[in-house]
């Protein structure tokens, strides 16, 4: 291996002292020239270093942020975010899934089956099983969860299951803790269905009751559980599945038998919509729809099996249409049915497709 | 210090420089190769790869209405792309895929319909569907009963208050119509009464959109006025058949909206003959009754009574009245009416049958096809004998439920008081 001695030679001692008068003209002609030669390139050299120096830093930096964000290259700060995933790979073993969550990290999926035995399945970041959530039997014998969501302030899993129209709540392992019990008045019955959390703990809730007719709407609870506010008049919602809420506090809404996008100003007013259709960006039948930290807003289009990506701008109501992925079929990218989306902080995206009865990963 | 000292020192800068360069290199190689060696171990760490409603829903179209002029920029609004395409369709009719998985992603879970009918029951509320459930159901068939009265002097033993509950939690199916599309079975009894053995039309296929018009046409539940296969040749020696009606099957030329009494063709000709059918019409109601909390209680109260009179002033129950006709469209030769059980058809394979088309004239209407069986799927159990029933060609299906409403055959028992 060779090493580097960053110490010039000995100048002195291996430059002999000008101590002869008849060539001291020259030699001093000669040692100045080699002087500049040297300090030249020295500079030279200096300013290779330093070049070198640079690089590694701007290396350490981007390893730096890499250990902290955990994210590839692509998503480097300052790169594009309007784009669209790749396919990664894909979780087997599960049964007509329709909802899914993870974990900042990804370290833990949750995945609802609407089939089989109707649990809420856990895979590890590899894909591989690690637990299950399962309700009790005193909450009744029939059940079909849905939705999953993570509590960001407790790490508590919520999910909503249609069969009992309520939604329970479980601890990151898996344990049943409670069934999720409203505070205020509803108004009657509920039937909760898509799941959000703010980043204060606030519960974003899909609400698809029977009764009164064409009351389906948004029911936000604070983090104490207490009603705050209900969203979409009688009539304008139909079916309203996924839900999140974005770094402005808006909420943006899978309105799916109306086949569209709505979405909610903080306070609950409808300011945008993206409609049913064909045209880039139209939607089909939108179910589940996730938000990742680049801002990008995923909806998966179950009827035209493919996720629609949007990225959402603070000076925009409206989403703007990125792209889709995904198509009809069984091979590894394709869907049949896709109907949950959900994110991780490592720019994954996680989508469930339910006739093919997997969990796909992609990821940029 | 001579002239080959300066000379010496000029070869030693030179020296020098060499090794200058030389260490340079090195040091570049160095540098390049930490970077690289980094910039890799980045790269690699960052690439973080391990290993329809009708309430506004899909359903909703111009065809639903009789008649009344419509903004097509409103009612159409795009609402056709939920389920077609024009030019890219992956399924049949343009469909964006194939049934059932298009139908059930509303009609599977409550996500996007209250009617569940993989499941049999209604999300909004849990109660259950009157047709049962293709996947599971809650008949309580096992808990069937009946009140006995004792025979008068006028009177037999007279059964009451039948009643088929339902239970808590839906079941397993143990029998139910193949609706994947690509299941085939025998459409039993199809075609014409004929003297030779036929069981009928083999080989069907069904899928929703085989009974179901999603489109609505008009139609009670939106059934299809002629279920797609339901008009066949049975047998097609005698293919032409002078004065039956050309097969109707599409609602734009078949006034479906007409009230008018249900039609089953069965030409007259020999006893091999062509089969074709008309549509039947089971009008449709504002206000439909999808649950029941007993399965022996089949009407729909909300269904208009048929326009046609009763000899003696009554109206027949539109539901039930056609229901059995509607069934026999496919299943052509099990329609009987008393006393078609002393009496011989004249079929070769359906010689005498149970009577299955009598209206009662109160509109409870028994017997008849779905007095006895569900639509849909039943979770009825069948054990010992009762798994044993052969089919009318001789084999014992595998699920052996045949779509009855009460464990082992009780419902013979229900009416007949043995």
């Amino acid at each position: 291996m060779t090493t580097f001695d960053p110490t010039p030679p000995a100048a002195n001692s291996a430059i002999p002292e000008a101590t002869s008068s008849s060539s001291q003209g020259a030699d001093v002609t000669t040692a100045a020239a080699a002087a500049a030669v040297s300090t030249k390139m020295t500079k030279k050299r200096k300013a290779k270093v330093a070049a070198l120096v640079i690089v590694m830093i701007i290396f350490a930096l981007i390893f730096g942020w890499y250990l902290f964000n955990r994210k590839p290259l692509t998503e480097l700060p300052g790169l594009s975010t309007a784009k669209v995933p790749k396919y990664q790979f894909s979780i087997y073993g599960v049964n007509n899934p329709l909802g899914v969550a993870a974990t900042a990290t990804g370290d833990r999926i949750y995945v609802t089956q609407s089939n089989g035995d109707r649990t809420v399945k856990i895979f590890d970041r590899a894909g591989k099983p690690a637990g299950t959530l399962k309700p009790p039997k005193s909450t009744g014998e029939a059940h079909i969860p849905v939705y999953v969501a993570i509590n960001p302030t407790t790490q508590d899993v919520y999910v909503s299951d249609r069969s009992t129209a309520a939604i329970y709540v479980y601890d990151a392992t898996g344990k049943f803790l409670r069934t999720f019990a409203p505070k205020g008045n509803l108004g009657g019955k509920w039937a909760p269905l898509g799941l959000a959390f703010g980043p204060d703990g606030t519960l974003y809730a899909t609400d698809i009751r029977g009764l009164p007719a064409k009351s389906h709407r948004v029911l936000v609870f604070g983090p104490d559980g207490a009603l705050v506010r209900s969203m979409g008049t009688p009539g304008q919602l139909s079916f309203p599945n996924g839900i999140v809420v974005d770094a402005q506090g808006n909420v943006e809404v899978s309105d799916s038998n109306n086949g569209r996008l709505v979405v909610f100003d903080p306070a609950g007013k409808m300011i945008a919509t993206i409609s049913r259709g064909v045209g880039d960006g139209d939607l089909g039948l939108p179910r589940g729809a996730a938000l990742d930290g680049a801002g990008r807003l995923f909806v998966a289009d179950t009827t035209d099996h493919m996720v629609r990506v949007y990225t959402i701008e603070k000076s925009k109501a409206t989403p703007t249409y990125v792209g889709s992925f995904g198509t009809e079929g069984q091979l590894d990218g394709t869907f049949e049915y896709p109907n949950g989306v959900a994110t991780d902080s490592r720019s994954r995206v996680y989508v469930t497709d339910r006739e093919n009865n997997r969990l796909q990963v992609w990821g940029y | 210090m001579d002239g080959t000292e300066g000379l010496n020192m000029h070869e030693h800068t030179k020296e020098w420089s060499t090794v200058m360069k030389k260490e340079g290199r090195a040091m570049k190689r160095f540098l390049f190769l930490g970077a690289l060696g980094v910039g890799s171990a980045a790269l690699f760490a960052m690439s973080g790869v391990g290993p329809a409603s009708a309430d506004a829903g899909p359903h909703t179209s111009t065809s639903a209405k009789v008649a009344g002029d419509y903004n097509l920029t409103a009612v159409g609004a795009g609402r056709c792309a939920g389920c077609h395409r024009t030019h890219t369709a992956k399924g049949a009719d343009l469909l964006k895929a194939a049934q059932p998985a298009l139908c059930y992603t509303c009609h599977a879970t409550g996500m996007g319909a209250a009617t569940d009918v993989a499941n049999g029951v209604d999300q909004f509320d849990q109660k259950a569907l009157r047709g049962g459930g293709f996947n599971t159901a809650k008949i309580s068939g096992g808990a069937a009963s009946k009140h006995m009265e004792p025979p008068t002097t006028s009177t037999r033993w007279n059964a009451t208050l039948q009643n088929v509950p339902v239970l808590a939690a839906p079941v397993a199916t143990t029998s139910r119509h193949e609706i994947d599309g690509s299941t085939s079975g025998t459409m039993w009894g199809n075609g014409a009464i004929s003297a030779t053995v036929n069981v009928g039309k083999a080989s069907v296929t069904l899928e929703c959109g085989s009974c179901h018009d999603p489109h609505g046409n008009g139609n009670y539940r939106i059934l299809k006025p002629v279920p797609v296969d339901a008009a066949t040749t049975a047998v097609a020696a005698k293919a032409e058949v002078v004065g039956v009606p050309a097969v109707l099957d599409d609602p734009a030329t078949t006034t479906v909206n007409e009230a008018k009494p249900a039609v089953i063709a069965v030409p007259a000709v020999e006893a091999v003959a062509a089969f074709a059918v008309l549509p039947v019409v089971v009008p449709d109601a504002g206000a439909k009754v999808y649950t029941t909390a007993n399965y022996w209680n089949v009407g729909d109260a909300n269904v208009p009574k048929t326009a046609t009179a009763n000899s003696d002033g009554t109206f027949t129950d539109g539901y039930i009245a056609n229901a059995s006709q509607w069934c026999s469209t496919c299943h052509s030769r099990y329609l009987a009416k008393a006393p078609d059980y002393k009496t011989d058809s004249g079929d070769g394979t359906f010689t005498y049958r149970h009577t299955s088309g009598r209206i009662d004239k109160a509109g409870v209407g028994r017997p008849n096809c779905i007095q006895c069986h569900v639509s849909h799927g039943s979770n009825a159990a069948m054990v010992g004998t009762a798994a044993t029933y052969d089919a009318p060609d001789g084999t014992v299906p595998v699920k052996t439920s045949r779509l009855l409403r009460i464990d082992n055959r009780g419902v013979c028992v229900m009416c007949h008081n043995v």
